[in-house]
């Protein structure tokens, strides 16, 4: 069985190189255009691990933790963000909301599935 | 993100449009010979220091080799694709716009993703935006260390002929990456209010480009 990843981004050119990269790693792939599909999609699905971008229409990725944890459909789900954002002070944020990793683009593919392979405890898949 | 394929014309409404559609209403269009820029201050100065950096820096990540970056005053000719962006904080305001021929974006772009869909173009489009969004989120990282956080827009891009793009009122600045294999301009256009000085207060402390944390 793949173990599947949702990617959040509304970048169609950021969702294909994340997703072909975790494809090439092994991975199922399934993907959203922001924040409001994202929380949807992890609310309906089994997701190993999540891929978020911050700044997106309709709802951003920070909103998403926030609406996830108050409405307590997480899931114990690892999000990992992957934005051109490096400020502490969202960084913090973004953790306290529920985030479980930070990557600012343009992202290294190699580090990208380690963290994905470290967040969901698989050496190899 | 946003897409319009437009010709010369009819892009000068669609900037427009942008115009109204942003908060942060830094732009009016026209020709750059048509336009006067008022003299840079200092703050202006920093940005503009800033920026090219950062396009330096994320031209040089995508095409592999060191570009060589140069002030100019014109636009690219021919089949050309735009991306731009607002960004704004109190007293400052501005947008990035990055401008290249079709051609010369789709190696770009190829050398960093593959672009096998049945859609290319739009992918190449996107994938200027996508690029725009990084410069600007570049430059807001390095701006952090003068006391500056940037609100930034969502991108929007852009196709057309013999494009010309500029900014009325404001300070802006045409600047030129060149590689072997093609060249990106991207026009830098700020507007810092008189007395604010930017001074950096050293190490900005922001996570950078390109690492990783896990909590």
């Amino acid at each position: 069985m793949k173990y599947k990843i949702l990617v959040i981004d509304d970048s169609a050119s950021v969702r294909q190189q994340v997703g072909d990269t975790l494809r090439n790693a092994g991975f199922g792939v399934d993907e959203a255009t922001n924040g409001l599909e994202g929380k949807n999609a992890i609310e309906a699905n089994a997701y190993a691990c999540v891929i978020c971008d911050v700044n997106m229409p309709f709802m951003n990725g920070i909103e998403m933790l926030e609406a996830l944890e108050e409405s307590g459909s997480k899931k114990d789900v690892p999000i990992v963000m992957l934005t051109t954002e490096g400020s502490r002070e969202l960084i913090q944020k973004a953790k306290q909301a529920g985030a479980s990793g930070w990557i600012v683009k343009p992202f290294k593919p190699e580090l990208l599935v380690a963290a994905v392979r470290k967040l969901t405890d698989l050496s190899v898949v | 993100m946003k897409t319009t394929k437009q010709d010369s014309f009819e892009l000068k409404i669609a900037m427009n449009d942008l115009q109204s559609q942003s908060e942060f209403h830094p732009f009016d269009t026209g020709s750059i010979s048509e336009l006067t820029s008022p003299p840079k201050s200092s703050a202006e100065d920093v940005i503009e220091s800033e920026f090219v950096k950062t396009f330096t820096e994320l031209v040089e990540y995508y095409a592999g080799k060191r570009p060589d970056v140069d002030r100019c005053k014109t636009d690219p000719s021919g089949e050309t694709i735009a991306g731009i962006i607002g960004f704004a904080d109190q007293g400052i305001r501005g947008s990035v716009l990055l401008l290249c021929s079709k051609s010369v974006l789709s190696d770009f772009a190829g050398q960093h993703q593959s672009i096998n869909t049945d859609r290319p173009g739009e992918l190449s489009m996107d994938f200027l935006g996508e690029l725009t969004n990084q410069v600007a989120g570049r430059l807001k990282n390095q701006l952090i260390k003068y006391g500056i956080t940037l609100e930034i827009a969502l991108p929007m891009v852009m196709s057309g002929r013999e494009i010309e793009a500029g900014c009325i009122g404001v300070c802006q600045l045409m600047h030129r990456a060149k590689w072997p294999e093609g060249e990106l301009h991207a026009l830098l256009c700020s507007e810092v209010e008189p007395g604010i000085k930017l001074q950096s207060k050293g190490e900005n402390g922001v996570a950078t480009e390109g690492t990783m944390e896990l909590f």
